[in-house]
């Protein structure tokens, strides 16, 4: 099977058939997704989704050298079938001769191997065959296949009655090319100029021939690139030739010289333009696992004077891991689609891919081209792929997700699904109620009034100024377990503050707030967390309240627990503590295990709880600590913490640091980790007034996060994020527009400050309440009116903002406002206006100036306008 | 899960070379042998076509979209040795300026960030990059490196306005640097500063083993790292690391097929590649430093039947 050939059927699209020199099958393509169940064995399989399926007829021959298939439908794939004794037989696959042409067989003058056959594209009773030297024939033969035997002259019947027995056969050509002793190697028909052809000649000749004169080429050049002559149907001037390793590109207009040979490293067997593709040239080499495509975008050119280099590129086409490609057959009317077959047999359909030129856009979809189209591609949630930070940023903020300044905590209502940034949150929120706390009236210590705190700097760690704190023997508060030991807590204004922070109220001499807390806690269903909140604060009782009383699914498993706890004792080695320590291991819940880790575990030794990998949540670790550990321990462990929530990115971990040197550290960690620029940039605007609010990463991260919202056109968004930030920067933007009257040159602001306008009049109406009211339709200044509305023609003027100093209730949000309509506008081209109103309604109809005489087209200036119609 | 949301017939009667969103992603231009540039505006998932761009004698390669401050700018490079800026004003497109002065075909196009001013870098198959920026006053002024890149460049980007150095540099603001990265026929990925108004090699990274296809500078928002990735015919895509201690490499992977275009996106967060297995690879970083494709956009293998090729 080594010589196999593939040819795709030039009618139907999903045929092709395989010549071997002795057998030729015909194949039918079809489509499936899933492997045939069982094996088939005329299935053969040519991609991931596409089955070859053998046809029951097929034919066979000896001596089968070369193969053409018939260009037009009727008869159905007729093949022209050359032979080895030069013989040419039409035939097809079904065998029945429902056509006269079916059978018929073309016998040249003198019994020599067929070289190949080719049909002429236009033409199709044409049929050209290459024949071996002869010493006294032609070597090209073209048949008109419509010849009748009987149409054959008289002299010639001479030179066949030694074929007598093949009767039905026709012994003359239509033309007879070349002289005696001539030979051909390759043949090509030109589709355009349809009674032409190129062919490669006596081993040194690529000679172009015009039917209607064969006596001489009408064109030839010396060369010995005369095999394997190729038109490229997508621009006819182009030829491809070769010769052992080398292949050339001839343009037949500049015949002298080929205008580009490549070299193959090995003897090339044959080449053939991709006829639905521009430029593109396959070249099969021996014993070759690929088929190299030259992708010829430019021949050397002339633009006016110049001349332009070739422009090239090549691919290599990977067939089949290891076997040799015997050849190939491009696909006559699908783009760039590859039909392989190798010397064992396989088949490979392939489609040679163009480059895909492609971009991302703003909203993270990417469009695509390929060939001539295009198309625009999303990425859907799914659990296969993870949505990309950008997505998820843009779907956060049309949530609210940072908008929300007043009550931070509901800014987590836009990211429900990621519970992680809860925490950050938290601390935002309690850090802005303590801030507020401060602010009324509370100063506090060192400086650190009106700053977002973490639980470092309010214990002083961060300047190494621990305040003391009492260590105090407290007693469980239940009577049933007074008899126990007592257990050594710290307490401290920092410690209570910092409790505080992380949620635990925090004032031990206040237990109304703890029970306010816990309520909340039980609320939310966090009935564990409520009960080890409670034990923490040595309420046993009410710890075992909490979970016997919890509903849930865990209740029965929370009920146990309770039990358990119900049953606890100091003593050592008792069954109780052993029963503990087994159920320790089964608890899933974090504080569940906490909690009978505190019980069990021997006296200030707390590393357990502390430092257990998914245990309870940093904040309540932190909160443990604050109450347990002493001052030594405390800093200790808060360092050691603070250590790893920044290697961690962690940005449960701002509670520890705040938004410090060590705090910007982690959160640039953590936008390394996850990108996420949105959040970083948030944090640092609500943590406003913070140290760090000049920090070029900060900033970075706020220009970057703004321009992001530029992007995607949320203006608005941005606009709200912008007044957040300023807020808490107490920044100012100056005034950047001023009216200023046409006489006096004053600005006509009404608001502006009284002392700062010149009132040449206010000598004498000082006195009088009325005159102090500005009169809104004149300059405030030097009191001449404005100009008129270009519409409406009364005085422009409007009261906006004056209302600001008029009237002193500045409370009510509406009574500053005046309506836009009555404020003037005018265009920047023409300086023509009126009142916005007017104008609005003018250019609803108009594009040019209402005011007569002006042919300014002032709507279509408007680049905002016409972005917002555009959108 | 991928899905093509639609597909957008062009009209364009050959190949397309490059396609090109603007900065708001509401406008789209393409490019193609046939010599032309097409404009389309997207609305709500619709394209309609605006303009048609004809003044290249010669198949255009690439696009690029200026930052709008400046206008509706788009630039455009050719087999035929031109660059040629093109302008909307009042709604209608013409030619704003035009650059001739390459000896050979202008592979790639890239308008700087806007910090930079009006300013954009071009490079040719003659193996020179020109950097070409606008005065102002509507003349344009034009640098030339000579020999980027011997055989030719194929691709430039431009680095992102903050040096991530700065970052970590408490001392206060600092001039941007103008930098921007190139690859070459000579196999290598260069990076090029601009001192004192001269444009000098900075970096020459060596790791390709054949011609490097496209580079991109990615935006790397808010990090303090340089990162840059380069693709090439060796089928590598190599993505260059550099944290103030030097440039690294590391090769996000081996292909079966030549890599042709690269792209990050908009937060620097996912490299796309494509390439001639005619696939669209989407990458991602994981915690500890590898690459991972998160997701194939396959475009066409396999999916032959029935006569037709489906576009997904």
């Amino acid at each position: 099977m080594s010589n196999l050939k593939v040819h795709w059927s030039p009618i139907h699209d999903d045929v092709f058939c395989t010549c071997s020199p002795n057998k030729i099958l015909l194949y039918k393509v079809v489509h499936s997704t899933e492997k045939p169940t069982q094996k088939v064995p005329s299935m053969r399989q040519m991609s991931d989704t596409l089955w070859a399926v053998e046809q029951p007829k097929s034919i066979e021959m000896g001596m089968l050298k070369t193969v053409a298939w018939y260009p037009k439908p009727e008869p159905d794939n007729m093949l022209a079938i050359g032979l080895a004794n030069g013989r040419v037989i039409l035939n097809n696959f079904s065998g029945n001769s429902e056509s006269d042409l079916i059978k018929k067989e073309f016998v040249p003058k003198h019994t020599r191997s067929c070289i190949y056959l080719n049909w002429n594209p236009v033409d199709s009773h044409l049929l050209a065959e290459g024949l071996e030297k002869y010493r006294n024939d032609s070597c090209i033969n073209i048949w008109n296949i419509h010849h009748k035997p009987g149409n054959e002259l008289g002299d010639r019947q001479r030179y066949s009655s030694s074929h007598s027995e093949s009767s039905g056969a026709i012994h003359t050509p239509y033309v007879e090319i070349g002289g005696p002793s001539e030979t051909t190697a390759s043949f090509c028909w030109f589709k355009k100029e349809p009674r032409t052809f190129v062919t490669g000649m006596n081993t040194r000749y690529l000679r172009i021939y015009d039917l209607r004169d064969c006596t001489r080429p009408q064109n030839q050049t010396q060369t010995k690139m005369i095999r394997g002559a190729s038109v490229d149907r997508q621009n006819e001037h182009r030829i491809a030739t070769f010769n052992e390793n080398h292949v050339s590109v001839w343009d037949v207009r500049n015949f002298d010289k080929p205008m580009l040979t490549f070299q193959e490293p090995k003897a090339v067997s044959m080449i053939r333009w991709c006829p639905t593709r521009k430029g593109y040239l396959g070249i099969l080499s021996q014993d070759s696992l690929t088929v190299k495509i030259y992708d010829i975008l430019h021949l050397p050119q002339t633009v006016g004077s110049e001349e332009l280099d070739q422009y090239y590129s090549e691919r290599t086409i990977k067939v089949l891991n290891s076997q040799i490609v015997s050849s190939f057959s491009w696909h006559p009317k699908q783009d760039s689609r590859l039909l392989t077959v190798t010397q064992q047999g396989l088949l490979r359909d392939l489609i040679v891919q163009e480059h895909i030129p492609f971009n991302w856009s703003v909203d993270s979809t990417l469009v695509t081209a390929h060939g001539k189209s295009m198309s625009i591609t999303s990425f859907n949630k799914d659990n296969s792929i993870p949505q990309d930070i950008a997505v998820k940023m843009k779907e956060r903020i049309l949530q609210g997700y940072g908008l929300k300044s007043d009550i931070i905590w509901e800014n987590v209502y836009a990211i429900k699904e990621e519970p992680e940034l809860y925490g950050v949150w938290r601390w935002l929120s309690y850090a802005r109620e303590m801030l507020e706390y401060n602010k009324q009236g509370q100063t506090f210590q060192r400086g650190m009034m009106g700053k977002h705190l973490g639980v470092k700097s309010i214990l002083g760690l961060d300047v190494d100024d621990m305040a003391t704190s009492h260590m105090t023997n407290m007693y469980w508060s239940s009577d049933f377990y007074r008899k126990l030991a007592c257990v050594k807590q710290y307490h401290s204004a920092e410690r209570s503050k910092a409790l505080q922070l992380c949620g635990w109220g925090g004032d031990h001499h206040k237990p109304e707030l703890l029970d306010t807390i816990l309520h909340e806690l039980q609320m939310d269903g966090k009935y564990a967390i409520a009960a080890a909140m409670a034990l923490f604060n040595l309420q046993i009782s009410k710890a075992i309240e909490i979970l016997s009383t919890s509903k849930g699914q865990e209740n029965t498993d929370l009920s146990t627990v309770a039990m358990a706890i119900a049953g606890y004792t100091e003593e050592k080695n008792t069954l109780w503590r052993k029963t503990c320590m087994s159920l320790l291991q089964k608890l899933e819940d974090p504080y569940l295990r906490a909690m009978f880790a505190f019980l069990t575990c021997d006296r200030e030794n707390y590393e357990e709880i502390l430092t257990e990998q998914g245990g309870m949540q940093l904040s309540d670790k932190v909160a443990f600590a604050c109450i347990y550990l002493d001052n030594d321990k405390l800093k200790e462990y808060i360092n050691r913490l603070t250590r790893k929530v920044i290697e961690a990115g962690n940005l449960d971990g701002l509670l520890i640091t705040g938004l410090t040197p060590d705090g910007v550290s982690l959160i640039s960690r953590f936008v390394d980790m996850t990108g996420d620029i949105q959040t970083a940039a948030l944090l640092c605007v609500f943590s406003l007034p913070n140290e760090m609010s000049k920090d070029e990463r900060v900033l970075n991260w706020i220009e970057s996060y703004r321009e992001l919202l530029d992007r995607w056109r949320l203006w608005h968004h941005r606009s709200k994020f912008d007044i957040i930030w300023r807020a808490g920067d107490n920044f100012r933007v100056i005034s950047q527009a001023f009216v200023s009257c046409n006489f006096c040159g004053k600005s006509i602001a009404c608001n502006m400050p009284v002392a700062s306008r010149a009132r040449p009049h206010n000598s004498y109406s000082a006195g009088t309440l009325t005159s102090t009211k500005p009169k809104i339709s004149c300059c405030p200044g030097c009191r001449k009116p404005l100009p008129r509305c270009s519409l409406c023609l009364t005085h422009l003027g409007t009261p906006s903002g004056s209302a600001l100093y008029t009237q002193k209730d500045k409370t009510t949000y509406s009574a500053k406002m005046t309506a836009i309509d009555d404020w003037f506008t005018w265009c920047q081209s023409c300086r023509h206006g009126g009142h916005a109103s007017h104008l609005l309604e003018w250019f609803a109809e108009h594009s040019e100036c209402p005011v007569t005489g002006c042919n300014c087209k002032c709507s279509t200036l408007d680049h905002t306008a016409r972005l917002a119609a555009e959108s | 899960m991928v899905s093509v949301i639609n597909s957008i017939d062009t009209s364009h009667e050959d190949m397309i070379h490059d396609a090109q969103l603007d900065y708001y992603g509401t406008k789209l231009a393409t490019c193609s042998s046939d010599r032309s540039i097409k404009i389309f505006d997207v609305k709500g998932g619709q394209q309609t076509l605006v303009t048609e761009l004809r003044g290249h004698d010669g198949p255009v390669w690439q696009l690029a979209w200026a930052h709008p401050m400046f206008g509706n700018l788009i630039a455009s490079c050719s087999y035929d040795r031109k660059v040629i800026i093109w302008k909307e004003t009042n709604g209608s497109w013409g030619k704003l300026y035009e650059y001739q002065n390459h000896d050979s075909s202008v592979n790639s196009v890239n308008f700087a960030p806007h910090e930079f001013g009006l300013l954009l870098a071009c490079g040719s198959s003659d193996g020179s990059i020109s950097i070409i920026s606008s005065t102002g006053d509507g003349t344009w002024d034009a640098k030339k490196i000579p020999n980027a890149h011997s055989i030719g460049c194929n691709a430039v980007s431009w680095a992102p306005p903050i040096n991530p150095g700065d970052l970590l540099d408490p001392s206060g603001r600092h001039q941007p640097i103008k930098q921007l990265v190139s690859g070459g026929c000579d196999n290598l990925v260069k990076i090029w500063k601009e001192e004192d108004g001269q444009w000098k090699e900075d970096q020459k990274l060596e790791g390709h083993s054949d011609w490097v296809r496209d580079v991109a500078w990615a935006p790397s928002i808010g990090l303090p790292k340089s990162i840059i990735a380069s693709c090439s015919q060796d089928l590598r895509v190599i993505i260059w690391t550099n944290d103030g201690n030097g440039w690294t490499q590391k090769v996000l992977n081996k292909f079966n097929d030549v890599i042709w275009h690269i792209s990050w996106s908009i937060t620097g967060n996912i490299l796309a590649t494509s390439g001639g297995d005619n696939k669209v690879s989407l990458w991602k970083e994981t915690l500890n430093g590898d690459w991972v494709c998160i997701s194939d956009v396959n475009k066409g293998q396999g999916q032959i039947s029935d006569g037709q090729r489906s576009l997904s």
